[in-house]
């Protein structure tokens, strides 16, 4: 058992911010995630926070922790501190905050309508495994740790950002789906595709191997290639 | 006999599948519902289910009941949260000859219970699925699936907010408000303003799963649920598209569910008294990961990416084998124990959690003598993502 310290930002409607410190002993094999519910089961039942599935499907529990965007339920305590060390908790950036933990994931999931991609594609066959008409998830858990991440979300609040924009890509070149009007003017338009800096922030927290940085750029490749095509009287290749 | 329940007000206690369930299932019939629940949704038991849409093939043999209750559910399921499910099959595969011996029974048991099922060779189901192991020597398919806990909750409660009911996480119950012998209400702490009020309603259902004793105890009432946690181990890297179950009686590490990139091994049962944070003993997880790779030996090249606990409902008695305690469930109406105006629901999982709304909100119906039959087999649910957005 370890002996850590936990700081974690609080906030609730009407109060100043604050950050409060807690002493955790804690198996360092449990998770962050674990060492937050022992907080509130054991120390402060005032303590929100969101969590579900404890290992990476749901998306919920998206925190802050020392500065970068990680998943609580997966990280373990000995990958980010040692015995005695302190971990500094706080909620995603770039999202309103309901209280203490919990941002608010509405506006998150207005661009994941927008787009509109079911969460459930075709799967690849496993190696040697014949193919077949299988299914599965796809990748992005929808945890909003890449719009918490990326600086342009920071400075622009009607950015679409990565988890829509790689979502987009799916529809397009993966699935082979159209996108709605609505959605192929707001990814054209001025808080789409364009607007990505390319720092790649994104792909660095993204838990589950989504890339959306990767995929906003193969988006734009495909979006110029239409772009030449139609100013070349080519007709259009999607759609 | 009123036949509008449109004047009626419901309290559902718990943000599970299980209160998710009944909150849709009171709101289409009309009642004014409003869900309290001390968490996020889906923060307790049904968060960190296995992720396993049940054919019913587990429990068939033993408990027919709970094996044709999967199976019902599990095809109701496909047809109102469409695209929401991984829906690749199940194997159940024999290794020893323990294993087959038992094969038998569960065909038997799918006959019994009407659940679609294939036998087939060890190589037939090592051609359908490479990385089974090569002790596999015989198998049956049957229609199991993959789902996500959270996102079932955040359908029925999109679907549920739609039809007006009110929907109102990290408020927890503190007291059931009790006129002489009546629950009316109960007192909630708003955790994120840091307020408390009364909720007043006709009928409050407890649906608090693992916490029902703790609920029921405000009004008195003992319920007989026991917190039963099990462990579950989730692996690195996708061996299968199907579920992969061992074909013979329920026993630890007895499942291993694939789930985008990931194999999640489950589960282990033992009992506790408080399910509010639980540790995990160790000797379970090795005992999942041995298990586990058994069926899929590629499982023991690789890391856990998530080892998480959480108490099961299991209705019983203390003291009781955990394994021989039904899967099914129960909807406890406490006039029995002189308490008016409180049901309690519990035990069953989450895969025929529409089915237990549907019993208890017809329970409810009949408390309350109304007329107003349940719609939601084939009323299909709105896109989870529009949850957070209502």
């Amino acid at each position: 058992m370890w002996t850590i310290t936990l700081k974690i930002a609080r906030y609730k409607p009407g109060e100043a911010r604050r950050i409060d410190t807690f002493q955790v002993s804690i198996d360092p094999e449990r998770t962050i995630l674990d060492a937050v519910e022992k907080v509130w089961a054991e120390q402060d039942r005032t303590l929100v926070f969101r969590h579900a599935c404890h290992h990476a499907s749901c998306g919920s529990c998206a925190m802050v922790v020392n500065g970068v965007e990680v998943l609580p339920c997966i990280k373990l305590i000995k990958s980010v501190t040692q015995p005695d060390g302190e971990l500094m908790i706080e909620p995603l950036h770039n999202f309103p905050v309901i209280a203490d933990l919990v941002a608010d994931m509405g506006p998150f999931f207005e661009r994941m309508l927008i787009v509109g991609m079911p969460i459930v594609g075709a799967a690849d066959p496993l190696p040697k495994q014949e193919a077949e008409d299988f299914n599965r998830f796809d990748n992005c858990i929808e945890c909003g740790a890449c719009l918490s991440a990326c600086p342009v979300v920071a400075t622009d609040s009607g950015y679409l950002g990565p988890a829509a924009l790689a979502a987009a890509y799916h529809q397009l070149s993966v699935s082979g789906d159209s996108l709605s009007k609505q959605a192929w003017d707001t990814l054209d338009g001025e808080h789409g595709l364009w607007r990505c800096h390319a720092t790649f922030e994104c792909s660095a927290v993204c838990p589950s191997n989504v890339d959306p940085a990767g995929k906003i750029m193969a988006l734009r490749r495909r979006m110029t290639i239409e772009r030449i095509r139609q100013m070349l009287g080519l007709g259009s290749r999607s759609k | 006999m009123k036949s509008s329940t449109s004047s009626y007000s419901a309290i559902v206690i718990g943000g599970g599948s299980t209160g998710a369930a009944v909150t849709h299932d009171l709101a289409l019939r009309g009642f004014q519902v409003t869900l309290v629940e001390r968490g996020e949704i889906a923060s307790g038991t049904t968060g960190r289910n296995h992720c396993m849409l049940h054919s019913g093939g587990r429990y068939c043999v033993k408990d027919a009941e709970a094996g044709i209750e999967c199976i019902e559910e599990n095809t109701i399921l496909r047809k109102i949260m469409p695209d929401c499910m991984e829906l690749n099959g199940g194997l159940f595969v024999a290794l020893d000859d323990s294993d087959m011996n038992y094969l038998p029974r569960l065909v038997q048991g799918c006959l019994a219970c009407e659940i679609p099922h294939r036998q087939m060779t060890g190589d037939e189901a090592r051609h359908l699925e490479p990385y089974l192991s090569p002790e596999v020597k015989a198998a049956v398919w049957v229609p199991d699936g993959v789902f996500e806990p959270m996102r079932m909750c955040m359908s029925f409660l999109a679907t549920a907010k739609s039809n007006g009911a009110k929907v109102l996480p990290y408020h927890q119950v503190e007291e059931l408000i009790m006129e002489g012998k009546r629950v009316t209400g109960v007192r909630v702490w708003d955790r994120i303003d840091n307020q408390r009020s009364d909720l007043r309603a006709d009928i409050v259902v407890n649906a608090s799963g693992a916490w029902a004793e703790e609920i029921a105890a405000m009004a008195g009432i003992d319920v007989p649920v026991v917190p039963t946690p099990g462990v579950m181990v989730s692996m690195t890297g996708r061996y299968t598209q199907h579920v992969i179950n061992r074909c013979n009686q329920s026993s630890d590490g007895d499942i291993v569910v694939p789930q985008r990139e990931t194999s999640i091994i489950g589960t282990s049962s033992w009992t506790v008294e408080n399910p509010d944070y639980i540790d995990i003993p160790e000797e379970h997880v090795n005992k999942l990961l041995d298990r586990g790779s058994q069926m899929l030996p590629a499982l023991k090249q690789v890391r856990p990416r998530g080892i998480f606990v959480v108490a099961r409902p299991l209705i019983g008695k203390k003291g009781q084998d955990e394994r021989e305690i039904s899967r099914t469930f129960e909807c406890f109406d406490h006039a029995s124990d002189g308490v008016e105006g409180i049901v309690t629901i519990s035990g069953g999982k989450t895969t025929t959690a529409r089915a237990m709304a549907e019993k208890t909100v017809d329970q409810v119906c009949r408390k309350l003598s109304v007329t107003a039959p349940c719609t939601t087999r084939d009323t299909v649910l709105k896109s989870y993502r529009t949850y957070y957005t209502i």
